[in-house]
């Protein structure tokens, strides 16, 4: 198929990976970021919506920069990480799925935050009256109504961490085997003479995962929408 | 026991509400705005006041003091939305069992089998609520509000976002829920019908104040609380048992009386209150005033009363020249007989009917002329056998002759008279008393005297007649901003139309005015005119309502009884009746239109009564058809200002009361009755016709 070889599965299984754990590590807290940013009312509520989208507006470069600052095995937080909890981020693709997770989380709390901004918050009122605590509301209400977004959010998420590039080459470094995830690796094929084969063979790759990932978002909003109303004609 | 005491600002809007209430249903009351949700809120703990407590029965839900605030799901209140607000995303059966589920099994009293079957909901269990009706899906929510076990069930305008038929039925629900599942309800409306239906007790809220708290019969139809209540929301209550249906109608009796009604409403053997609409027959028992105010009453009960009070006036002479139009206070008998002698009908020849017996034009018979009898010259002495005498129209008959042959059968000769036509005995003889006998009842009593009726008392040489007094109706006109037509006025000041009108309109219903006074608003001398002897009527026109400078409704309820003021129809509903002494005193509003369907109602009523009149609508009446729709509303008499156009019918544009000209441009009036919404185009109404 394609041509494959053990390494491009490699490749590939990696980059799947790296997508994966990001996408379901990053979501409830996504989540609980979007229901605060939608429903309380904090101080510095504005500093804090600024904060989750400056991913989106900064070259990625830059935030791998402040990931390597921050939690390389010299940063304030990487070392404590380490030392305590003996965790790396550093050069492992935990650190690439790290760079995946901040530079998907802008898009994923923009979507569940727009669905849970859709409900109505009387519903919740509702419910509260009905004997639920705001907890049990939560997972009761608000979380099955806000499922199209989380859903939609999930998967822009995914889709972004399978692309990135910037903050995962500068934060982790293109090491084969451990961080070396499709847009890398397709960036370095092109830096080699013959490599332009093997790079098409990715690209194709990537191309045919985002198709798979859009259709997949596509069909999961549909099937989630449809809990809302009967399904009998 | 609900006790709710709260305290709470919203930018400029205060929140201040306290009061009490027990009752199996709390009405809170108001229009939009009033502030209502803002104390359910409350009630429920979704907002939370700045200050004061709430107490449902012994429990403590909130106090600001003691800081205690319980949250709003342990405080078991039941919360039914004005859009059901169920939760999309679970069928029926999982709305209902939310709250049912959160509660421990000692809490849960009220069990789900019941309540399907009591809201009818078993059909819609395993529906999504994107596929309900409005008023399923509002079933639905005070189903599943019930299931989460609550002390006490807040309904906010659960009917608000329902169409008629939808609200009806939802209706009956909370009615059936209200007896049998026994459970206090406070129910929030802007509407008076759903609160007089359910609710025992009713706070009224107002600018986020309460002005009003008490039972229901005693809170609707307050005149002072109108601002609150809205004018087209006032009404009265009755109670009364459903007793028949028939297919539209649906009979209900009460203390005094059956009503007919709308059939939309509750099952036969059902009591419940009905909203009394207009009818003719029985008047409401019961004192109206009511805190120095008077209810809104219904039409029906303003008439009643009139037609108690209004009681007819004394006799008087009257000379015969003056007697046309007016009213005959006792029955006339005939004095004399008419004719008072055998009088020939025709001109020919007076003779005895058997003697002609065999005549015709072949065999004529003769007759000696013995004579002429002509009219106020009669023929001396009886008439010999085989003769005739020569008799004019109206000339009295001569002894022994007992028919009249016509001059065109009879042939003249020099001393006879030749007969060509057999008369049989009485031909052409008007008898004595043949028109009228002597004692014989001649006019009715309570007869207004046409001008035949005058000619005929004239005929029975009667020279004066017995009639009713006219009343004596007394024009005072409020306000200091009237002055006299003719006079100069200022900018801000307006001329006095009412009283012109008002003096046509008593002319017409056969009073004479006694006196006409522009007093201004000095409550002294509208005093004075009120208490002054001399009229039967008194009209006073401006300063019935409720304003500040509206000094008349007072002085007459102090100087007499104010029996009714504020009637329930548009326009002119702060109309006011009432008597001070002999005198029946009719209070009607400073505009116009009020003014002139107010008089046309009740005081044009009373002046006829009192004058010996027929009390119903003087003026002529005709069928059409509705052209364009004529809208009313249930509870509420309207006076429609209409335009005749071939044999169609439409209304004027209505709405200012003060718009003279609307009355001048009508051909006449419909009345729609207060259980009547309004016509339809196609309807086929009576009009009364303006002449």
């Amino acid at each position: 198929m394609l041509g494959l070889g053990a390494h491009e599965f490699g490749i590939i299984g990696l980059s799947l990976r790296v997508a994966l754990v990001s996408m379901i590590c990053s979501l409830p807290l996504a989540i609980l970021a979007a229901y605060a940013l939608a429903r309380l009312d904090f101080p510095g509520k504005t500093l804090v919506d600024a904060i989750i989208h400056l991913p989106l507006v900064l070259p990625p470069v830059v935030v791998g920069f402040a990931l390597l600052l921050l939690l390389g095995k010299h940063g304030p937080i990487g070392s404590v990480l380490d030392d305590w909890f003996g965790i790396v981020f550093a050069f492992r693709w935990t650190g690439a799925a790290l760079a995946s997770a901040v530079m998907g989380f802008p898009l994923m709390v923009r979507a569940v935050r727009l669905s849970i901004t859709a409900i109505d918050r009387r519903l919740e009122v509702a419910a509260r009256t009905l004997g639920g605590s705001r907890s049990w509301v939560f997972f009761s209400i608000t979380l099955p109504l806000a499922l199209p977004g989380i859903i939609a959010g999930a998967l822009l998420s995914f889709a972004r961490g399978l692309g990135e590039f910037g903050a995962t080459i500068t934060f982790v470094s293109n090491i084969p085997g451990e961080t070396e995830t499709l847009p890398l690796a397709i960036y370095a094929y092109t830096q080699v003479p013959s490599g332009d084969g093997p790079a098409l063979r990715l690209s194709i790759v990537a191309v045919v995962l985002s198709i798979v990932a859009l259709a997949a978002s596509e069909w999961l909003t549909r099937r989630s929408q449809r809990l809302h109303v009967d399904d009998r004609r | 026991m609900i006790d709710v005491d709260i305290d709470q600002r919203f930018g400029a809007f205060h929140l201040a509400v306290k009061f009490a209430a027990e009752a199996p249903v709390v009405g809170l009351f108001g229009r939009s705005g009033a502030g209502k949700t803002s104390v359910v809120n409350a009630i429920a703990g979704i907002a939370r006041p700045a200050h004061g407590s709430i107490r449902i029965n012994d429990t403590l839900l909130f106090d600001a003091a003691s800081k205690i605030d319980v949250a709003p799901e342990h405080r078991r209140v039941g919360y039914v939305f004005q859009d059901a607000l169920l939760f999309p995303h679970l069928d029926v059966h999982a709305n209902l069992h939310y709250g049912r589920r959160l509660r421990p099994p000692a809490e849960r009293f009220i069990e789900p089998a019941w309540i399907v079957d009591l809201l009818g909901l078993y059909p819609l269990l395993h529906r999504k609520p994107g596929t309900l009706s409005g008023g399923e899906k509002q079933r639905v929510a005070i189903g599943r509000a019930l299931l989460a076990q609550p002390r006490i069930l807040l309904m906010d305008e659960p009917l608000a976002s329902l169409d008629a038929p939808r609200k009806s039925e939802i209706l009956d629900y909370i009615e059936r829920l209200r007896d049998e599942v026994r459970i206090p309800i406070v129910y929030v409306s802007h509407s008076v019908a759903e609160i007089a239906r359910l609710a025992d007790t009713v706070v009224v809220l107002s600018g986020g104040k309460c002005v009003a708290v008490g039972s229901v019969d005693s809170v609707i139809g307050r005149l002072d609380l109108e601002p609150a209540i809205g004018r087209d929301e006032s009404a009265s209550l009755v109670h009364a048992r459903v007793t028949a249906h028939d297919h539209r109608l649906t009979s209900r009796a009460f203390d005094g009386g059956e009503v007919a009604a709308d059939a939309r409403q509750s099952r036969i053997g059902v009591t419940g209150r009905h909203r009394r609409p207009m009818s003719q027959d029985t008047a409401v028992p019961g004192d109206v005033r009511m805190h120095g105010f008077a209810a809104r009453a219904e039409v029906a009960t303003a008439l009643a009363w009139i037609d108690r009070h209004a009681r007819r006036l004394g006799d008087e002479p009257v000379a015969l020249a003056q007697a046309a139009g007016r009213v005959l206070a006792a029955p006339v008998a005939a004095p004399l007989d008419v004719p008072a002698f055998d009088r020939a009908a025709m001109d020919g020849y007076a003779l005895r009917g058997a003697e002609t017996t065999g005549a015709s034009e072949y065999n004529p018979l003769a007759f000696t002329v013995v004579g002429q009898a002509l009219a106020g010259q009669p023929f001396a002495g009886p008439l010999p056998a085989g003769s005739a005498v020569r008799i004019m129209t109206g000339a009295p008959v001569p002894a022994g002759a007992d028919a009249v042959v016509p001059a065109e059968y009879a042939q003249m000769g020099a001393t006879e008279v030749e007969i060509s036509l057999a008369v049989p005995p009485g031909k052409h003889i008007g008898y004595r008393g043949e028109d009228i006998r002597t004692g014989a009842p001649v006019l009715a009593e309570g007869r207004r005297l046409r001008a035949q009726d005058v000619g005929l008392l004239a005929s029975l040489g009667i020279a004066q007649a017995s009639v009713v007094a006219s009343p004596r109706v007394r024009i005072v006109v409020t306000g200091n901003e009237v002055v006299s037509p003719g006079e100069a006025k200022a900018t801000y000041q307006i001329y006095d139309a009412n009283s012109s009108m008002l003096r046509g309109l008593v002319a017409r219903d056969g009073g004479v005015v006694e006196s006409h006074r522009l007093l201004g608003d000095d409550p002294q001398r509208i005093r004075d005119a009120l208490t002054a002897p001399g009229a039967d009527v008194i009209l006073v026109s401006g300063g019935s309502s409720v304003g500040s400078e509206d000094h008349a409704p007072r002085l007459v309820a102090d100087a007499g009884e104010l029996a009714i003021h504020g009637v329930a129809m548009r326009p002119s509903s702060p109309a006011g009746i009432g008597r001070i002494g002999e005198a029946l005193v009719f209070l009607l509003p400073g505009n116009p239109v009020s003014c002139l369907c107010a008089y046309d109602f009740f005081a044009g009523r009373a002046i006829r009564l009192r004058g010996g009149r027929d009390a119903d609508w003087p003026h002529r009446q005709r069928r059409a058809i509705v052209a364009r729709k004529i809208v009313s509303a249930i509870g509420r008499v309207d006076y429609c200002r209409v335009r005749i156009v071939g044999d169609d019918v439409e209304p004027l544009a209505l709405g200012g009361a003060s718009i003279l000209s609307s009355t001048t441009r009508a051909d006449g009036f419909v009345i729609v009755p207060s259980e009547s919404e309004g016509y339809g185009v196609g309807t086929d109404v009576a009009v009364y016709l303006y002449e």
